[in-house]
């Protein structure tokens, strides 16, 4: 009765006005506030200033009524309860919602899809909180909430926005918590929160794991965030700009042991068209120049990649020799918002989604605006190109500009000077090496960008300063170079045994072609300065380093305490698993795990045996204890009343030994009044066979008795595990 | 049937305030064909609660004051040598009611005790060797004072045993002793009180009360009180089969008295105190209505659900 009327009441108040107490709407302002924090990277200016408007507007209202209600009330705090404030006319709202929606229809073609339903579904939560006067609104926005908390993980994964993200979700499910049990206490509240958390952690798991992941059918949206790191047209200063970011460009774990620092040198792209001034991918080469003429300048890098993913057939130029052993590794890419990946030389992967350029470079077809994960097998010894096509060939010694003559000049004497191509490389390193060459990450200005005053005048610069007016050199030597960027190296982090590559260890080198050597790396920048290459930046660079990059992070002491290094590592470790496994977990990893799971199976004969006979040992012990207790002198009804004993023992409702069948069904209506329907069923069903009429009672009716004592048996067991869950 | 039983609840209640408990446990001992011993200090109603009981049962009532100095013919009768007939004839004493009122039981001496109480059992007196069958229905109400009072001799265990029921009034509340010293009446007045019933209604009563079914689990559960009681390490005396016995009767009584025919453990459970606890501590005597911790405790062991696991 009681359980009835509860129910009652709670329709009622689903009906009647809801009221909300103070602390309540305070609560859903601040989550209101805090889940479209989590998107504000993402909204439009126009909609950011409507939020503001709408939260500031709504948080004075609220002080003003809990102003009001501590004067005109003198009850506590805690118990003033105000109906939802009705802010703005109904008609009004319903003018805001049309026009706001057609706003961002409009604004559709700039935002793209995704973006645009993301606006859509905030400005309906905007909106949502002006109208709350039931129930089942404060449920619809709180949830409401959650899925703009959660839709900001789209375009951020990182692990601490993501935990981020969870604790927000949580309190969002307190506030929903508050309005459905507003009287227990927090610590209750917090604890059955954490109890529900827990439970649905299995599902959460299975789903992860199980449920088929669908590649989205929207394109994030590159527009607004600017590219990351390296891109496609270098000039001089370019790198050393990047080399004082202490971004992070990518992550690989090598399966075995990784090679040595100074063999890691990571190729993102080949530059091979130069200007005078700018180093360049080349667009002619191609054989596509023609039709990306016509194609818009903004989308020119993502027709670049797919130009270029139609060179992969174009063997000739791209014939590797392929010797040795391989490397195995998994990357792990930062978003860049652009497609190049990052590998060691010889690369090969066999993922759909990464394509390899005829310079050897791997790219990801489309545009990398997640993190994004890929495994790759590099060949080092492999020989890249041992013959050079004419067209080639003719690219890689194009001396566009003039405009360095003095370096122009140096060359043609090194070529009188020297038969032998190797010989010319070696003269220029030696020359790099001794005549007083420094290695800096505040290069002074150059004229025009020019080479020459570089090489002959200020003599100090950066990697791409180096590999620059090397490469030019060797051009102008008639040796056929180009210039590559990447990355050098990267820092090891031991305790989760992968390489972090950041921004700072961006590099640029030379590559030079040699007849039957094919492509060789050269690089300049190892004979400047041979640390840079075998351990990374030296401490001088890395003094440099720390003066010139700003912030907070520069703060020397700190960084070299020990347990601040350790914490850091640690704290990395986890988040590059967080990204392996979580993150990485992609459609076709799925597909992988899937098939593994499968297969050992399959393989796993013996195993599945195993596990049956078990199996099957396990139900025949069951069975067996089952026939036991049957075998006991009491009959069903008897047993199966004790069998309800003890399943209400197991949940703390113990009766008392000398309470009889009556008394202990008084007791529960009493103290559990939720159970009490089924439990008095089945000790009336109980009393009646055991007392009433044991003599006369006949089949059909014990047959009667004994389902509706079962029936009733499973629904206090339901009902036992809902109020364990906190259910009533 | 259930309403004249509450009639005659309600004139004895009118009479013996504040004690409905008591005189419903009385009566159900009396429908159970059973004696009962009411022991208190004097003065707490024994004899009114005795006396009323007779009346509105409408039985022939005698009552005897026990002194030390009575003889067992007093009770029992003697047999006189008649000269007409020149034969002896007995003199029924005082036994041959229908209801006999034992006063004081305790203060008689061992003899005259015993001469009351085999007659109790058997139904029957033997006077210089003719038996002669006493009249039925045949209850005895006895009356006891605490044994530590001057001038008493305590029943033995066998023969305290013949009570089904011993029950103890306690003093009464403040309402029901208010009630008690304004009532203008005195509780001797028996004019007022009317019989109830006619002895062939108590034989339908008595029959119908034998004829409440007793369900195996009832039996079980009567069976490990029992047992209980006799395990070794339970201060209590062993309750006897006879003790079971009485234990069933006056749970029928009580079933019929709660309008029910069949017994459920609450009956049990409510006439298990009265009817044992002065088997199981015969030399310990309750008064004031103290717990009666030993049945009590019993009652606890055992679990009426599942009485013999």
């Amino acid at each position: 009765m009681a359980n009835i009327k509860k129910r009652q009441s709670k329709n009622n108040s689903d009906i009647k006005a809801l009221m909300l107490n103070s602390k309540m709407y305070f609560g859903l302002l601040a989550l209101q506030l805090l889940n479209l924090l989590t998107l504000v990277l993402q909204f439009h200016w126009l909609y950011l200033l409507f939020a503001f408007f709408v939260i500031t507007l709504q948080f004075a209202l609220h002080v003003k009524l809990a102003r009001k209600h501590l004067k005109t009330s003198s009850t506590s705090i805690a118990d003033n309860q105000y109906s939802a404030p009705k802010i703005l006319p109904s008609w009004l709202i319903l003018i805001l919602a049309i026009t706001g929606s057609v706003g961002i229809a409009i604004g559709g073609k700039e935002l793209g899809l995704l973006l645009s339903m993301v606006h859509l579904l905030c400005f309906a939560y905007s909106l949502k909180m002006f109208e709350i006067p039931k129930r089942k609104d404060v449920y619809q926005l709180v949830v409401l909430g959650i899925f703009v908390a959660t839709s900001s993980l789209i375009f951020i994964q990182s692990i601490y926005f993501s935990l981020a993200v969870i604790l927000l979700v949580f309190a969002n499910f307190y506030v929903l918590l508050n309005l459905f049990a507003p009287k227990s206490a927090v610590s209750a509240q917090a604890k059955l929160l954490g109890k529900l958390g827990l439970y649905s952690i299995p599902f959460a798991v299975v789903l992860f794991v199980g449920f088929p992941k669908l590649s989205p059918f929207w394109e994030v949206p590159s527009v607004k965030s600017a590219t990351v790191g390296l891109s496609d047209s270098v000039k001089i200063g370019d790198i050393a700009n990047l080399a004082l970011s202490n971004e992070l460009a990518f992550r690989v774990s090598f399966e075995e042991n990784s090679p040595k620092h100074s063999q890691l040198y990571w190729r993102a792209m080949v530059l091979d068209d130069f200007d005078g001034i700018t180093w360049r991918q080349d667009q002619r080469g191609s054989g596509h120049g023609a039709q990306q003429g016509q194609r818009g300048q903004s989308n020119q890098r993502s027709q670049n990649t797919y130009g270029s993913a139609r060179l992969e057939n174009s063997i000739n130029s791209a014939y590797v020799d392929v010797r040795g052993a391989g490397v195995s590794y998994q990357v792990i890419a930062e978003p860049s918002f652009q497609s190049w990946l990052f590998a060691l030389d010889f690369a090969t992967s066999e993922q759909s989604d990464v394509g390899r350029r005829s310079d050897f470079a791997l790219f990801y077809r489309g545009i990398i605006s997640q993190t994004m994960s890929y495994q790759v097998t590099s060949y080092p010894e492999a020989v890249l190109a041992p013959r050079l096509s004419r067209a080639s060939r003719q690219l890689n010694l194009t001396l566009s500009t003039q405009n360095n003559p003095r370096l122009l000049a140096k060359a043609q004497q090194l070529r009188q000077r020297y038969q032998d191509d190797s010989a010319i490389v070696n003269h220029v390193l030696a020359e790099f090496n001794q005549n007083n060459y420094f290695y800096t990450l505040q290069p002074p200005g150059l004229n025009n960008n020019s080479l020459d005053q570089f090489y002959f005048d200020t003599r100090a610069g950066f990697c791409e300063h180096y590999a620059s007016s090397f490469t030019y050199l060797m051009r102008a030597a008639g040796i056929p170079a180009r210039m590559v960027v990447g990355y050098l190296g990267g820092e090891f982090n031991s305790s989760g045994n992968y390489l972090s590559v950041y921004q700072r260890n961006a590099h640029a080198w030379s590559e030079i072609w040699l007849p039957d050597r094919g492509w060789q790396r050269v690089d300049p920048t190892a004979a400047v300065d041979p640390e840079r290459v075998e351990r990374g930046f030296s401490s001088n660079l890395m003094q440099e380093h720390s003066n010139l990059s700003s912030g907070l992070f520069s703060m020397q002491a700190l960084r070299a305490m020990q347990w601040y290094k350790q914490f850091k590592m640690q704290i990395e470790a986890l988040d590059y698993q967080w990204t392996r496994w979580v993150i990485g977990y992609t459609g076709q990893k799925q597909h992988r795990i899937m098939a593994q799971i499968l297969a050992s199976l399959k393989s796993g004969k013996q195993a599945f045996y195993w596990l049956m006979s078990l199996v099957v040992l396990a139900l025949f012990v069951g069975w067996f204890k089952q026939r036991k207790v049957k075998g006991s002198s009491q009959h069903k009804i008897t047993q199966g009343y004790l069998n309800t004993l003890t399943l209400l023992a197991q949940h703390n409702v113990v009766k008392e030994k000398s309470m009889t069948a009556q008394q202990f069904a008084k007791y529960i209506e009493k103290n559990r009044p939720e159970l009490s329907a089924s439990f008095s069923a089945i000790t009336a069903c109980f009393e009646q066979f055991s007392y009433q009429a044991a003599a006369q009672i006949n089949e059909q009716q014990l047959a009667e008795y004994l389902t509706t004592l079962k029936l009733h048996y499973r629904r206090l067991r339901w009902q036992l595990w809902l109020a364990k869950l906190g259910i009533h | 049937m259930q309403t004249v039983v509450a009639n005659i609840l309600a004139q004895i209640e009118s009479v013996l305030i504040g004690k409905p408990h008591q005189v419903k446990l009385a009566l159900a001992c009396l429908l159970a064909k059973g004696h009962i011993l009411i022991e208190d200090l004097p003065g707490m109603g024994k004899t009114t609660l005795a006396n009323t009981l007779a009346m509105t049962l409408g039985l022939s009532y005698q009552r005897i004051q026990f002194t030390s100095d009575l003889m067992p013919a007093d009770v029992i009768g003697i047999a006189i040598f008649d000269e007409v007939k020149k034969s002896f004839q007995l003199h029924p004493g005082a036994i041959f009611n229908q209801v006999v009122l034992a006063d004081e039981v305790n203060r008689a001496s061992p003899k005259t005790q015993s001469a009351l109480l085999e007659a109790m059992e058997e139904g029957r007196v033997s006077v210089d060797g003719v038996t002669h069958q006493l009249p039925e229905p045949f209850f005895v109400i006895a009356t006891q004072n605490p044994m530590s009072h001057a001038g008493t001799y305590p029943l033995p265990e066998s023969q305290l045993d013949r009570f089904m029921m011993r029950l103890s009034l306690g003093f009464p509340s403040i309402d029901a002793e208010r009630k008690i010293l304004q009532s203008t009446t005195s509780h001797r007045d028996a004019d007022n009180i009317e019989p109830f019933l006619q002895v062939e209604q108590l034989r339908e009563i008595q029959q119908h009360i034998a004829a409440i079914s007793v369900a195996p689990a009832i039996v079980d559960y009567v069976i490990a009180l029992c047992r209980m009681s006799r395990q070794t390490d339970s201060k209590a005396k062993a309750l006897s089969p006879r003790a079971g016995k009485s234990l069933l009767a006056a749970a029928k009584s009580w079933a019929f008295m709660e309008n029910r025919d069949y017994v459920i453990p609450e009956d049990i459970q409510a006439v298990f105190s009265p009817v044992c606890e002065h088997r199981l501590a015969p030399q310990q005597h309750h008064i004031f209505d103290e717990a009666d911790e030993l049945s009590q405790h019993i009652l606890s062991l055992v679990d009426p659900t599942n009485p013999l696991p």
